[in-house]
Formats: C-alpha cells, structure tokens, sequence
C-alpha cells in the first residue's frame, strides 16, 4: 500500500504512522435540508474514487443538505451497492436523529454489506453512545458483522465499549471473531 | 469464450521470491537472479546494488524485503549503463525528476522500469540503492531481479488467476465463476478496456481460497497498517507464476470503516513474484450483482495499477503519471474550489480514462504509452 514518507531528510527517517482518518462525531445543527436530490451530483462525486474513500470534510464543504442526500443515496437501490455503503458509512459524519434511525434500522436490515457500514457509522457518529446500539451485533449471524461490530468498537475504546467486548469474548465460538476481540483488548 | 480455460486449484506452482532464481534466460522469457542480502545504514541506505541488465531486457523489475508492515522503502537511487542517474529520490542530493515513479511501500518494494516509453532501459551495468524508513535501525533485507527478455507482442495477453474469498454468497466461487454471467461479463467488460492498449486475458485459473476465508473475506487496511492487506497478498494460490493473482472478495474497508472498491500491491506490484505482500490485488465483488460492468473496471484499474500504470491525475491534481500522452487534469480545473478534481471537472482532461483516480464505467480509453507499459511487464506475454 502506497503512504506519503515523512518530509525528513534521508538520515532523520523515523516513520511516523500517518493520523488516521478518524471520523469525528460532528454535531452539525440542523439546518434545512435541501430537497433530496438538489446535492445529489456533487455527494456522488465525493463518493466516488477506485482507492480513495471520501473524507468527512469532503461532504461537509458541500454545505446544508449533505446529510439527507446520504440519507436518500443510502436507500435507493438504483444505485450500486458500493455507492450505497458509503453514503451509509458518510451518515456517521452527520449524527441526527434520523440519520440515527436509518442507520439503527441499516444494521439490523439483513444486507450485510450495508450493516457493517451502519455498525461503523454509529460508533464513529455516536461514540460512547453507540455502545448499546451496537452490543446486539456482536452476536449477529454474519461473521463479518461481527467482526466489524468489533472493530468498530474498538474504535470507540471507551470502557463500556471494552467491557461489551469482553462480554463476547465468553461466548464467541468464531477463531476470528475472538482474535479480533482480543486485539481490540490488547490495544 | 475461448480464452477461458478452467484450471481448479493449483497448477505451475512453480516459484516463489526465493525459489525462481534461474539466473539464466528460461523458456517462458523471464531471467531472474538473487542479488543478495543488503543491510541499510543508519540512514536507511542499502548502497548500490549492482544489476546486469541484458541488452534484449524490455522491462526490470528489483524487489527487496521483507521490512515489516510499520516501514515504509522506496527507491533512493537508479543509475544506467552510462553511469546516468535514472531515477532519484525527491530527497536525494542529487534529485532531478524524471519518467519514472516508485511508491513508498511498507514490508516489501517492488520497483518497475521502464514505466514510460521517454524512459527506456538499455543493456549494460546498472546500480540500484533502495532507502527502508526505519528510523535509524539497519534493516536487513533479500534483493532479487525479473528482467523480461523475450519479444513484446502488439497482442499481448496476460494470466489471471481469479481466487474466490468467502464471496460464495453471491453463488460465486471456482466452480460457478466459469459459467457466471455476471462475473463472465466483469471479465469482458475489462478485457474490452485494456483492448486499447493491447492487452487481452489469457489463461483465466479459477482458484478457491482455501486459507483463512473468515479474516480475508471482508480485508481491512488502516492508514498505518495494511498487514491483512499484505499477509493475503502473500498467500500461495497456485495459478500461473507469470500472470495477475487477483483476489475477489466481500469487501476492502479502511481505517474508519469505508469501502474501498480495489486495491492492487504496490503500485507497481511485484509481478511473477509470489509469497511477498505485493504479489496481487483484491477486488471488492459488492457490485458484481448489479453492476458487473463495474467490477470489470476495478479489475481493470488495478490490474493495470499491478502492471505499472498510476493514475492520470490524482485526486488533488498536483501529481500525474509520467506518460507524455495521458490527459492531465490539474488543480486548476478545480472549478468548485473543493479538494478534489471531479469527472465533470476533468471532462476532456483525462477522466475518460480507465486510470483516472475516480473512474466509472464509461471511462473507457487508455493511451498508447499506457499500452507501451502495459505490454512490457513481465507478467505479460
Ligand atoms: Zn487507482
């Protein structure tokens, strides 16, 4: 995987993991949205790249009205799935009550894909909050859930987070699911 | 399709990063050699590493490692037979840019040349230096060469072998592939982008996973760490040595969670080069269903990416492939004053291309200089 080098001369070379792209929980006043589909161009060009994934700031240059454009994109199965889940994905970056609903409704929705997305998008939108949103996951059907409920966990790190990890630790008959858990501990 | 031909499991498992070393032009126009065990210095140096070149080589490809997912290496310095500076590093006392880049790579660096026809090799005595970022620990790492050294074809074909990963969800695995039409039309539909470049499928391997399917069905990389990346990468999946691993799977998600639609190793991968955390792409197959066309355009982006090719304008626009006949789309064209170039934006500068950094599926041409790289490397016949 290509990363930028630090901008050292050769003999100061100490790498420097680069910051990771962490979703910030931005609490954007509601503002009036724009009638869905007005943003719809510009939110697809965010979304799109091969390699490149958008960025919170991104979505927020494009102004009021982001939020319910991800919303509709997330929903409208005209569109491909990867489109779809990363408009799920953006909806973390947008914490409302709706957005919330669909997402709390995306992760139990039976398309893997789109919940994992949501699974992320609540901890990086929710935070500590998410927590007991996301605790039912843990024991979802789908490995992959799983495995992504964990590391999105993982990324909230709170002790309630921890704990929720533990907890299904105990019960977790999965190799992989229970390493991924034990990393998470580990960090 | 006559192209197709259906090898299940392993077939010509024949090498691997220390088991092909010939060190003589074989049959299949490969010649590879060791060059060594290298220890860097404190700044990261391996000191030139001296490369015979033959004069019928149309491609090289230097490979060094492993280092660990935490470092990251590049190419420090290239010179020719002539003593020429062929390549050097942006930090190098010595820098002065030319057709050529190299990434900067963690665990394992793969670099390619020529990665431009206004930059070509001759035969004769050539010295490589690689540079491992470790922050001032020597590091020791094997180095080993591909020159390709028989004829380039105007029709070249390239192998694949397409390895199912846990996406047996979709009815898609070795045994369905062959007859999927959507997967089948994946393959056409990238097969009909590298036309123009003169490049066409050859053997196609359909190859069932057989490793760890649950850790690498869904493959998360993080800014900092692309271990799993890396480590499936590594994996031993048979198919042709000379030719293009390409994992299919559930999902590509980064650091934050977000889907990442392909990835290829390097770039430029490490071609005919197996068992190294650059030996393949990965493909995410979520819109197979929906959408083939747009999986055949990944895999042909990033096997294009595998094969040398960078993109023809970057996100921001501040950095182009060295190509001289590839559109490029610079910040300027940046009409929305957003940080980054759109498809509307580069309407006409180079967003019609396969290798633009955001292509979609009507993104369709590639130039004659990406087909000149393309057909060159050493996975290619
Ligand atoms: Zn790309």
């Amino acid at each position: 995987m290509r990363r930028a080098l630090p901008a050292l001369a050769h003999t100061a070379l100490a790498h420097t993991a680069l910051a990771l792209a962490v979703a910030l929980p931005l609490a954007l006043a509601a503002t009036s949205p724009a009638l869905a589909g007005d943003l719809r161009a510009p939110v697809l060009a965010a979304l799109a790249g091969v390699e490149d994934v958008p960025t919170a700031a991104e979505l927020q240059a494009i102004g009021a009205g982001v939020e319910g454009e991800l919303m509709e994109i997330a929903q409208d199965n005209s569109l491909v799935p990867t489109t779809r889940a990363r408009a799920v994905h953006a909806l973390g970056w947008f914490p409302s009550e709706g957005s919330q609903a669909l997402l709390r409704s995306t992760l139990t929705g039976g398309d893997t894909l789109l919940a994992r997305k949501a699974a992320y998008a609540l901890a990086n939108g929710w935070g500590d909050a998410s927590v007991p949103l996301l605790q039912p996951a843990l024991a979802a059907s789908d490995v992959q859930l799983r495995i992504a409920t964990v590391r999105a966990l993982d990324g909230v790190g709170s002790e309630a987070a921890r704990s929720a990890l533990g907890q299904r630790l105990t019960l977790e008959a999965n190799a992989e699911v229970a390493a991924t858990i034990r990393k998470a501990l580990a960090d | 399709m006559t192209w197709l031909i259906l090898l299940i499991g392993t077939l010509l498992a024949c090498g691997d990063k220390d088991g092909d070393d010939t060190g003589a032009t074989g049959a299949d126009g490969l010649q590879t050699q060791s060059l060594g065990s290298f220890t860097t210095d404190t700044g990261g140096l391996t000191g030139d590493i001296p490369l015979e070149v033959p004069d019928a080589a149309s491609s090289v490809l230097v490979h060094c490692g492993d280092y660990g997912y935490d470092v990251l290496g590049t190419a420090w310095q290239i010179k020719d037979a002539a003593g020429a500076n062929y390549y050097t590093n942006s930090f190098h006392d010595e820098y002065a840019p030319t057709k050529m880049r190299v990434g900067n790579l963690d665990d394992y660096l793969p670099v390619l040349f020529p990665v431009s026809p206004d930059h070509d090799v001759t035969g004769g005595a050539w010295t490589f230096n690689a540079w491992i970022a470790s922050g001032g620990t020597p590091k020791t790492i094997d180095c080993a060469v591909v020159y390709r050294t028989d004829a380039v074809s105007d029709a070249a074909t390239v192998d694949l072998n397409v390895v199912f990963v846990g996406v047996d969800g979709l009815g898609l695995d070795a045994g369905t592939a062959p007859d999927d039409a959507d997967f089948q039309a994946a393959l056409d539909f990238a097969q009909g982008l590298w036309a123009d470049a003169g490049l066409s499928i050859g053997a196609v391997n359909y190859i069932d996973f057989t490793g760890n399917v649950d850790r690498f069905a869904v493959v998360d990389v993080s800014d900092d760490d692309s271990s799993e990346l890396g480590e499936l990468l590594k994996e031993d999946v048979g198919g042709s040595v000379r030719g293009m691993t390409v994992f299919f799977v559930q999902e590509i998600a980064s650091s934050s969670g977000a889907t990442i639609i392909g990835l290829a190793a390097g770039p430029p991968g490490a071609a005919t080069v197996t068992g190294t955390s650059k030996s393949g792409m990965v493909v995410t197959t979520a819109d197979l269903r929906a959408a083939p066309d747009q999986v055949g355009l990944i895999l042909a982006h990033e096997g294009a990416h595998f094969l040398g090719l960078f993109h023809t304008s970057e996100k921001t626009g501040e950095q182009h492939d060295p190509l001289s006949d590839t559109p490029e789309c610079g910040p300027d064209s940046n009409t929305d004053g957003n940080s980054y170039l759109d498809r509307e934006e580069c309407a006409g500068k180079g967003s019609d291309n396969v290798m633009f950094w955001a292509p979609d599926t009507a993104s369709t041409t590639m130039t004659g200089d990406q087909g000149w790289v393309l057909r060159r490397n050493p996975a290619v016949r």
